[in-house]
């Protein structure tokens, strides 16, 4: 298997402590594991770390960490995107990243 | 239809309103607080005697009033962002009618999300007429707005006016009367309170606050009072207890944590905790009882205000009872920086392992 790239959003209701907190989780968790993992907070402050359009092109797949309104799918057209809840996303980030890889890649 | 997943889904609507009410209603709130505290230490209690005045207390009797127009909008941002959530931005404007058509019918926070709910559903239903190119135009710049707002109209405006309007008084009147009698406003106080303690910042969490934030619109500031205690008491609980107990009995990082906590607490930032709790999940029951004791000490002893209050320890200058709103956030943090060592190791890993089994993947594609 090639160099597996992962590209996702997370956001919360307030966007203060979740959205930062998951989606540093799962970069470093995406460290660890190899992958090169890139998530955009979509926070208080708006888009933090945004993904650019060809960042987006060369996802294998699309992570997002949350429950809520993401803006700007429209980059992920065609792009298989899995959701999956935030709370999780900051307690096992490496389960979920091996888990997405092997649903998609496979 | 799964009916566990549509819930799911429409309370992500709901957050998503949410989250997009905060810094509007914050903002309306710090703007109408700071001249009313700038009058208050002037000896001018009631900045509307200088409404038609000129002079110092005029011009913060106007800075005051944008502050009232912030939080008037709350209804007309949570109807538009929900809507928005649901159907992007052709819901958008039908949500923000639907919105204000809820303040102004005095059908309050209820309405404006069912207002938000049919905007957002009429819209997406909209992108599903097909017609041939030429006609496309037509749909997207006259047909949708037609629909959305013709349905929030009739729906909100005719049908349910009268019964959404009944339900948001009566709630209020309810309410009012709890509040006022002493042994209900306690069970009020304790329900709010531990509601915050719940999830810390997740959808419950949001919930007790969005109910606070319900009565406030009204001028009703005590529920909010309750929720801002158990709000800011939380993490500051976490924060003492990093000070008062022996700092082998803590992670590098999670002692570390209790010192930002003093500044998450202070601000009102609930969501300073989580790290604890994801730690050791049984905290929710600590969280649970030191929110519901820290609104209900400040419940006992009064604790009011008479004009909008500010979260965190700022609410303390916004606060008529002072020593209640202290006390309440003094008998939360205390309980939590006593009893969560007590029933968490903090020192290494071990909060519950989620394996690859135990996570809900939601694949589509976009």
């Amino acid at each position: 298997m090639s160099e597996v790239n992962v590209v996702g959003v997370s956001a919360c209701p307030a966007g203060l402590a979740h959205t930062p907190m998951a989606a540093k989780a799962l970069e470093l968790a995406g460290k660890k594991l190899g992958y090169n993992v890139k998530i955009e907070q979509q926070g208080m402050m708006g888009p933090v770390h945004a993904i650019t359009q060809e960042e987006a092109d060369q996802a294998d797949f699309v992570l997002i960490a949350s429950d809520q309104k993401i803006t700007d799918m429209e980059r992920f057209k065609g792009k298989k995107v899995i959701r999956v809840n935030i709370n999780t996303c900051i307690q096992a980030p490496e389960a979920v990243l091996k888990k997405c890889v092997s649903a998609v890649m496979n | 239809m799964n009916v566990k997943k549509t819930l799911k889904e429409w309370e992500g609507y709901i957050m998503s309103g949410i989250s997009y009410m905060i810094p509007t209603i914050i903002g309306g709130a710090i703007i109408v607080g700071i001249p009313q505290l700038i009058g208050m230490a002037c000896g001018v209690d009631d900045l509307g005697k200088f409404a038609k005045a000129t002079g110092f207390f005029h011009m913060l009797y106007q800075v005051n009033q944008v502050g009232w127009i912030g939080i008037s909008l709350v209804n007309l941002v949570i109807g538009g962002f929900t809507a928005y959530a649901i159907g992007d931005k052709p819901a958008l404007g039908a949500g923000f009618i639907g919105g204000q058509l809820a303040t102004n019918n005095q059908q309050g926070f209820i309405g404006a999300v069912i207002a938000g709910f049919i905007a957002g559903y009429v819209a997406r239903w909209c992108r599903k007429i097909h017609v041939s190119d030429k006609w496309k135009s037509a749909i997207e710049l006259l047909v949708t707005p037609l629909l959305t707002t013709g349905a929030v109209a009739v729906i909100n405006g005719l049908i349910l006016n009268a019964p959404l309007a009944a339900i948001n008084t009566g709630l209020l009147a309810w309410i009012k009367g709890m509040i006022t009698s002493k042994t209900n406003g306690l069970i009020v106080a304790l329900v709010l309170g531990g509601m915050i303690g719940v999830d810390l910042g997740g959808p419950v969490n949001k919930a007790a606050w969005a109910a606070g934030n319900f009565f406030f619109l009204e001028g009703v500031y005590q529920p909010c009072l309750y929720t801002n205690i158990a709000i800011c008491a939380i993490p500051l609980g976490y924060s003492l207890m990093t000070f008062v107990w022996p700092k082998k009995r803590f992670s590098g990082n999670l002692y570390e944590l209790g010192r930002s906590n003093l500044i998450s607490g202070a601000f009102g930032i609930t969501e300073g905790a989580i790290p604890y709790f994801l730690k050791a999940p049984q905290l929710i029951f600590v969280n649970v009882i030191g929110g519901a004791l820290g609104a209900g000490a400040g419940e006992l002893m009064g604790v009011n205000s008479h004009i909008p209050p500010l979260g965190g320890l700022p609410g303390i200058l916004t606060a008529d009872n002072i020593p209640a709103y202290v006390c309440g956030i003094l008998v939360c943090a205390v309980f939590i920086a006593v009893v969560a060592p007590l029933v968490a190791n903090f020192t290494e890993d071990n909060g519950k392992k989620i394996t690859e089994d135990d996570i809900q993947l939601d694949i589509t594609t976009e």
